[in-house]
């Protein structure tokens, strides 16, 4: 244990340091770790052997003994980080998977597309200030018909077109009647769309006897018909594109006069004319027009000092022409080919 | 109604090409379904290849039995020859005949050809190649005052276009060539022609010898007329007749008929002929039917007829529906020789309800239903009595019966220029609208601020203001409106609360893999037996439907399960092995009285499920899981959590579910709807396998209740501490009533228990099961200790052990 010096413990060192770098495994890593810093390692002994040297050397050599001892062992440490991630990196370049093969499934629903058309339909007016109400299904004949200025014996009023459940309550053949359950009961201004279910006695391959209808109708003060037509302008493009143009075409309802019919310039062809719009370059969308002045009457809204506007729109009518969905019985069937496309 | 341009021309000349009338029409109110070339195709050149002949000579073919070789003058230097196959071409005939080049309608081309060895420069013509008849028994022979070489388009419609518009029910004016040139020449700015004055010969012999005319339901018939005319020779009409007749629709009878049809179709007042010799006593009663009377009508059906219908009978027996159509025997016949010439005025409902109550419509009473203008009659008898005359004899006896009840006059409104830009939102200047006005028929009178108008007897649809306003846009053009937008002055929209809550329902188990379905809300009586409901159970006893289109939508739903189960079912069939449904509508409850009153039933919104096959797909890597009724119960928990409700489960009772596997939902002590498998026989019924489970549930109630907002909590600055307790009790105990004691017993700072496994087996004995609780135990005001909480559970133990029988699991 004679002349420990500096040149010894550097020598020392530097081997480490190589030996340290050139190790492949971290087994190998561990042998060196017991062969340079163990309990019986080379410069574990010298350290220990420096009581006894000579009082003046042993500040000097012990402070550099113990500096080596530090630097190895940060150095192998260092060595073993990068061992380690070599190894792990090897191990997951082994762990693969068939990245094509199908995830396991987390189930994804739908909404019927007459819901999903309804929401666009709801959403876009409820962004223009309305609010969405809804009525009865099963109806007075009172506010199916005879509020709504249909005469006695208009032809919807027979039990050829319409269902009966008696003689004054019935299946509400349009959603219009909401209108004057509102008008009763609220005053102006209104601003609403009421969406639902209506019926009529009709089946076959463009009618089912179930259907769905938006009925929209503003009341207010100075309400005009070209109030009307932005209205439903703005409805066109919201809901088929902003390139879409809309036409009214003067119309007969018994409760809205002016009545108005209005067409969509054709989705499928811009307007040029294909077998969709018949080579018109126009698909008509829905009915409109002003309150009649009678309607006011039944609910009791004074015609002089207010104005307004109705519409009413097929909701299966609009997902046909929106989604190019071409047989109407397809909503009613149910089947999830269908259903699952949306 | 088919309206031929040639004959619009009558009353309106027509200067634009028919597709722009045609849109010109349909953007003024008129929809045209179809515009449609009529007869041979081709422009003027083509048309002077259709030209009159004169047959100078006919000849037998030498080699065809059925041909002749006919040397026809066409105005030309020497007479063609033609090869003609028609049993009837004579010498002396005037024809009409088409030269090479042409295109027939039926699309055959005319060239020169030979036939069996002669050669034919052109071809005589038969109505039926010009469509002026669906079929022809031979060549057309024309009158002989046309000249060889005259252009046949001079006489007939050679070449021309159809217009079919549908007109809307409030202008019966334009069922009629006339009313429908009058629209015409509103809308084009062209004059109107009011048509021509009609002369016939008149005899001495006074009408009122020949029939007398009784009303006595003058409120179904306000006005009755009739003229007769005798000495008429019934026989085929000319062929401008034919042509126009069929150009309408209609098929040519014979020259009573045609004209009777060409009247109706002119001016659009329905006439009907007698043959007066089968008017019983010569006398016509226009009343009602006796009960129980019965008709054959000339469709060749036996009908019976009730009080409310009106007849017009002779003095024995009924010989026409009023308006709607007439009696086999009272036809005019080949024989006839006196007919009597019915124009009238019937009450529209009362043809109406005719119409219906018989399932019998006609030209006629299409025309009656909505209502016609009375002052017709005197012009439409003038305009038959002119032309029966002139093509098939007779004289007409002096005067005519006419019958009124009351008499309608030409009516007055004040139109408010103001009222017109303030219901339009666009300015039309008070010359604009009156101009408008008279050019639609309406007298106008300039008074100030307003307009006075007096409308014509033909527009009975003009009765308010408001109609005129309706008039003005309408040929002012609504494209030339603004686009604007009302101005809301106060409030504003967007869904309710409840609404939202709808949405998120649906949201909710689409985002669990749902999908929605829409079922008709009628459906079989069937089903409800199906569902082995009792009789008296409400859900048994639907609205029901009087006139349902067939016995298996013929009452209201009183629950949406039978049609989801059928829903199901449907998509089985089509091999679909993950059937995960569910619906949001309406059921309909007559026992419970509706929030709208008048005497309508309750109707719920509800919200309904149907869970048949696995849970998820089959994927290569995992075991298939059932969908049970903890899968079924999990997706109401789920649901019921998304929308802020607190709810309970019991065990409950109901016929179309398996008994031990269903639940009803309580919220807040009320019952809101029920979970469970559906029952063996009930899906047996539906033709579905066994282990589908549903759920339905009362959406109106849980969207009322739902929680609104929630409010914050601090759940971070003191956590929550979670202790497992597993405790062994009775195997029938339910685990509600389990976590009910531990809630009791943990006190205030127990926030949650939950069983997170259920063991049964060896361990714990027979009749005995382990549940596995977590416990949530929390403090608002500190951090628990963990010696607080060992001694809160501790303290938990011996309540359990008295009131459960538990036993701690070893
Ligand atoms: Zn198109």
């Amino acid at each position: 244990m004679q002349g420990l010096t500096r040149p010894d413990l550097k020598q020392i060192y530097e081997r480490g340091l190589r030996d340290f770098e050139t190790a492949r495994t971290l087994a190998e890593l561990e042998d060196l770790r017991v062969r340079y810093l163990g309990r019986k390692a080379e410069l574990t002994n010298l350290l220990r052997s420096i009581p006894e040297l000579p009082q003046q050397e042993r500040p000097e050599v012990g402070r550099f003994g113990n500096l080596v001892k530090r630097e190895l062992e940060q150095a192998l440490e260092s060595a073993r980080k990068d061992l380690e991630q070599a190894e792990l990196a090897k191990g997951l370049e082994k762990d693969r998977v068939d990245v094509t093969l199908p995830g396991r499934p987390w189930p994804l629903g739908h909404l019927h597309l007459i819901e999903q058309t309804r929401r666009e339909i709801e959403d876009i007016f409820v962004g223009l200030g309305y609010d969405v109400v809804q009525g009865p299904e099963i109806e007075t004949d009172y506010h199916n018909f005879e509020a709504l200025n249909h005469p006695e014996d208009h032809p919807a009023r027979s039990l050829h077109d319409t269902f009966f459940v008696d003689e004054t309550i019935l299946l509400r053949t349009h959603t219009s009647p909401v209108q004057v359950r509102v008008m009763e009961q609220q005053p102006p201004p209104l601003y609403l769309i009421a969406p639902g279910k209506t019926y009529r006695r009709d089946s076959d391959a463009t009618h089912t006897p179930m259907f769905h209808q938006v009925e929209g109708l503003v009341v207010d003060r100075g309400v005009t018909l070209a109030d009307l037509k932005g209205t439903l302008d703005t409805f066109a493009k919201k809901m088929f594109g902003e390139e879409r143009q809309i036409r009214l075409r003067p119309h007969y309802f018994p409760f809205t006069e002016p009545s108005v019919e209005v067409d969509v310039s054709c989705m499928a062809c811009n307007g040029q004319g294909c077998r969709l719009c018949k080579r018109s370059g126009w698909l008509e969308i829905l009915g409109a027009g002003m309150v009649d002045p009678n309607v006011f009457g039944f609910v009791g809204i004074d015609p002089e000092e207010y104005s307004g506007f109705a519409f009413g729109m097929g909701v299966e009518r609009i997902a046909m022409l929106k989604y190019g969905v071409t047989d109407l019985r397809l909503f009613y069937e149910n089947d999830l080919r269908f259903l699952r496309q949306f | 109604m088919k309206a031929p341009l040639s004959w619009l021309r009558d009353y309106v000349e027509i200067v634009l090409p028919p597709e722009e009338l045609a849109s010109r029409l349909a953007l003024t109110g008129t929809e045209v379904e179809r515009v449609e070339p009529l007869g041979a195709p081709g422009d003027d050149a083509v048309q002077e290849l259709f030209v009159v002949g004169k047959v100078v000579e006919r000849e037998k073919h030498p080699d065809a039995d059925k041909l002749s070789v006919c040397r026809v003058d066409v105005g030309e230097e020497s007479p063609r020859t033609i090869v003609c196959g028609a049993p009837n071409v004579a010498a002396g005939q005037t024809v009409a005949v088409v030269l090479p080049g042409a295109v027939l309608a039926n699309g055959m081309k005319i060239g020169e050809a030979k036939l069996r060895g002669v050669k034919s420069s052109g071809m005589i013509l038969s109505g039926a190649e010009l469509g002026f008849e669906a079929k022809s028994e031979g060549i057309m022979v024309l009158p002989e005052e046309w000249k060889a070489g005259e252009r046949l388009a001079e006489h007939l419609p050679v070449s021309d276009w159809l217009l079919d518009v549908e007109v809307t029910p409030n202008r019966p004016d334009c069922l009629s060539i006339k009313g429908l040139a009058r629209e015409i020449a509103a809308i084009t700015e062209r004059p109107f022609v009011e048509g021509q004055d009609f002369a016939f010969p008149v005899s001495e012999r006074p009408v009122e010898e020949d029939i007398s005319i009784e009303v006595p339901a003058s409120d179904l018939c306000p006005r009755y007329a009739a003229r007769v005319i005798r000495g008429v020779t019934v026989g085929p009409s000319p062929t401008w007749l034919k042509a126009r007749i069929t150009a309408a629709g209609m098929r040519p009878v014979n020259n009573v008929v045609d004209v009777t049809n060409y009247v109706m179709w002119s001016l659009g007042q329905p006439l009907h002929a007698f043959d007066l010799a089968s008017v019983a006593g010569n006398k016509i009663i226009v009343r009602r039917a006796q009960p129980g009377e019965g008709i054959r009508t000339l469709d060749d059906t036996q009908r019976t007829l009730t009080d409310d219908m009106l007849v017009i009978a002779d003095a024995e027996k009924p010989s026409v529906i009023a308006g709607i159509m007439g009696s086999i025997d009272s036809e005019v016949t080949e024989s006839t020789t006196d007919i009597l010439l019915e124009a009238a005025n019937f009450a529209r409902s009362s043809i109406l309800k005719t119409e219906s109550a018989l399932s019998l419509r006609s030209e006629s009473s299409t025309r009656f239903e909505k209502g016609l203008d009375p002052n017709m009659i005197p012009p439409a008898l003038d305009m038959a009595c002119a032309l029966l005359t002139e093509l098939a004899g007779g004289e007409v006896s002096r005067g005519t019966v006419d019958i009124q009840a009351a008499t309608v006059e030409p009516w007055q409104l004040e139109l408010r220029v103001a009222r017109v830009s303030q219901l339009l939102g666009i300015e039309v200047t008070k010359a604009e609208m009156a101009d408008i006005l008279r050019r639609l028929g309406c007298q106008v009178e300039d008074a100030g601020d307003r307009l006075r108008v007096t409308i014509p007897t033909f527009r009975l649809d003009l009765e308010r203001e408001i109609d005129l306003v309706e008039e003005v846009v309408r040929i002012y053009g609504l494209e030339r409106l603004p686009a604007a937008q009302p101005c809301r002055r106060s409030g504003g929209g967007g869904l309710t609360e409840g609404q939202r809550k709808v949405r998120r329902a649906e949201d909710l188990l689409a985002g669990a893999g749902l999908t929605q379905v829409v079922v008709y809300s009628f459906i079989d009586p069937v089903w409800l037996t199906a569902l082995r409901l009792s009789a008296e159970s409400p859900e048994a006893k639907p609205v029901v439907i009087r006139n349902p289109l067939s016995v298996e939508q013929s009452v209201m739903r009183t629950m949406l399960l039978p049609g989801l189960l059928a829903v199901a079912a449907r998509n089985r069939a089509m091999r679909e092995e993950r059937i995960h449904l569910f619906e949001v509508g309406r059921t309909f409850h007559p026992e419970r009285p509706s929030e709208f009153g008048g005497g309508l039933p309750r109707e719920v919104n509800g919200l309904g499920f149907v869970l048949s096959g696995p849970v998820v797909e089959k994927h290569w890597e995992e075991e298939i899981r059932p969908s049970d009724f903890y899968a079924a119960k999990g997706l109401v928990e789920r649901l019921l959590e998304g929308l802020g409700v607190a709810a309970s489960f019991g065990r409950t009772d109901k016929p179309f579910l398996h008994p031990g596997k269903a639940a009803h939902v309580l919220v807040g002590g009320q019952e809101v709807g029920w979970v469970g498998e559906v029952h063996p026989l009930v899906l047996q019924a539906f033709d579905l396998p066994e282990g589908v489970v549903a759920a339905e549930l009362d959406l109106d109630v849980l969207s009322a209740m739902g929680r609104s907002l929630t409010v914050f909590e601090d759940l971070i600055t003191y956590p929550a501490v979670e202790q497992d307790l597993a405790l062994v009790v009775d195997q029938n105990l339910q685990a509600d009533r389990v976590l009910r004691v531990v809630g009791e017993a943990g006190g205030p700072l127990l926030r949650e228990a939950r069983v997170f496994d259920v063991y049964e087996g060896p361990q714990v004995g027979a009749g005995r099961r382990s549940l596995a609780l977590r416990l949530t135990f929390r403090s608002s005001e500190r951090t628990l200790s963990e010696e607080e909480i060992n001694r809160l559970r501790s303290e938990m133990l011996p309540v359990l052990r008295e009131r459960l029988g538990a036993e701690l699991r070893s």
